[in-house]
């Protein structure tokens, strides 16, 4: 009897570690051939190993142009860089900053997955379209999703804690969210110190209104 | 098969480090509730302007994860005494099935500021739930013979043997995704690592990636160690050096790209490739070279009742 649990236990840590393998693995035969069991085995033991691969080659910037809705006044406050420089000023204490760092990036990548997912799409739908129609399409596909996905609610709020921090009233007033990538100086310009970098739109919203309870 | 299943049942044969393990994992979350406290209502509160959350997994058991988030501060004194409880070993597994759990939960309430180690700890604090890892530092012994410790030892070798296999894995999968990555494969992806601005953790990173040697360097042993370390590690002769290559490697990300918590549990993972024998070797190695240590030992030895 106890040699019967003994060869149960193995026969479970063999069949554990097989499945955690071959799901683990990057896309392959097995994954497509057992994709409703990946996603049942993701819901349980998610876990992503691709540390930087590839890293990313520029920065994020994320403006929030703010304008007053009656004197049409307006403000631009890039929030990416702010978050950085003070989370690299205050290392190792910078958790608070790390916090900050994590949830507005994060959120900031889950907005690039719905536009990067939306483009696809367009592609698929119209694809003799010209570059100009693709990202003007996308943009508004992509907005579809302000009341529904978590990254852009999570952003749209954010922006409401921006105004509040540089006392604007946020009932006052209109958002507009606006994200790019700084690209890094490629390797062979590093020691360029006239190398330009160029900074690429990614994301525009149009003008919208929010609060903390969006 | 048979030799295999006598090698798994024999002995308990980490139950040095697996004790350790157990107190420097709850030090480890006490440190991160310690350092997020004042953060705890952006994480979890519901006045947040990070929007929960839907876990497809807690919704289809029925958890409402709205009230959870109204009610986090009950969950964290919860969470907080599980953690001192399986700290002094109150409870065994199922304390520890506890923590587990109470970690799983606070993972999937809000999973904006997870990283590797986190995912990485998960699954150790699963195995160390099946795992016996009470022999030391505990507060109250359990001077009972074990009848039969068959099971028990195979569970506490196997929950062993996960972890260490678990780091091969996140290793291993790391080490080919580099691979397949063109800035990795060309040797200069330390360059971008290094000078993105999120993970810019000293001044010295610009010189430092100005060099190319070193960017050069830095990125093909990241790439060598973490595709090789999976097989290499459970050669004898190799596993001192390519654990001091591995501590190199994490204190670096540590020190120059500010992350913190998964470089720890990283590290702390190392210690179980070694057995009871070879600490104690290692321990009596020590006392006949520096003799406070054996005075030491001498003084607070435990004598037999």
């Amino acid at each position: 009897m106890k040699k019967l649990y003994l060869f149960a236990m193995l026969s479970c840590f063999l069949l554990y570690w097989m499945s955690t393998i071959l799901f683990t693995m990057p896309e392959n035969y097995f994954e497509i051939e057992f994709g409703e069991q990946r996603a049942f085995f993701d819901r349980l033991f998610y876990q992503r190993w691709s540390f930087f691969a590839p890293p990313p080659q520029f920065n994020d910037r994320l403006y929030y142009v703010i304008r007053d809705k009656k004197s049409r006044q307006q403000h631009t406050f890039e929030v990416i860089r702010q978050i950085t420089t003070q989370k690299q000023l205050k290392a190792p204490f910078n958790q608070e900053e790390n916090l900050l760092d994590y949830a507005v990036n994060n959120s900031v990548l889950g907005l690039k997955d719905i536009q990067r997912e939306n483009v696809r799409l367009v592609k698929y739908i119209f694809p003799d379209s010209s570059d100009s129609f693709i990202s003007r399409k996308t943009l508004t596909l992509t907005w579809q999703n302000n009341n529904t996905s978590e990254a852009i609610r999570t952003l749209k709020r954010y922006g409401v804690m921006v105004a509040l921090k540089n006392n604007l009233n946020p009932a006052d007033q209109e958002f507009k969210m606006v994200l790019s990538q700084k690209n890094l100086p490629k390797f062979k310009d590093r020691n360029n110190k006239n190398a330009k970098t160029e900074e690429v739109l990614v994301f525009e919203s149009p003008f919208y209104s929010a609060s903390l309870n969006n | 098969m048979n030799t295999l299943l006598r090698h798994l049942t024999q002995t308990n044969s980490r139950s040095v480090y697996l004790s350790f393990l157990r107190v420097a994992i709850c030090l480890w979350l006490l440190k991160e509730l310690a350092i997020n406290w004042t953060s705890l209502d952006l994480l979890y509160g519901t006045k947040s302007f990070l929007v929960a959350q839907n876990d497809v997994l807690m919704t289809s058991l029925g958890i409402n994860i709205h009230y959870l988030h109204e009610h986090y501060f009950f969950l964290i004194i919860v969470y907080t005494t599980l953690i001192f409880l399986y700290l002094l070993g109150i409870g065994r597994n199922a304390t520890a099935a506890l923590v587990f759990l109470s970690v799983e939960l606070f993972h999937r309430l809000n999973n904006v500021n997870l990283n590797g180690g986190d995912n990485l700890l998960k699954f150790i604090l699963l195995y160390l739930s099946f795992a016996d890892t009470f022999q030391y530092l505990v507060l109250f012994k359990n001077n009972r013979e074990k009848k039969d410790p068959a099971i028990s030892n195979m569970l506490t070798n196997l929950a062993a043997y996960s972890i260490m296999f678990h780091l091969c894995l996140a290793y291993f999968i790391s080490g080919i995704s580099k691979a397949h990555a063109d800035v990795w494969y060309n040797g200069v992806a330390t360059y971008y690592t290094f000078s993105l601005d999120r993970f810019k953790g000293t001044s010295y990173n610009d010189a430092i990636v100005s060099n190319g040697w070193i960017v050069l360097v830095t990125t093909y042993v990241t790439i060598l160690f973490e595709l090789y370390f999976p097989v290499l590690i459970w050669i004898r002769k190799l596993r001192i050096p390519l654990i001091i290559v591995g501590t190199c490697l994490h204190m670096g990300i540590y020190i120059f790209m500010m992350i913190y918590g998964f470089q720890i549990i990283f590290i702390l993972t190392y210690g179980l490739f070694f057995t009871n024998g070879e600490y104690k070797r290692a321990f009596t190695f020590i006392k006949q070279r520096v003799p406070v240590v054996a005075n030491l030992e001498a003084r607070y030895k435990r004598n037999p009742a």
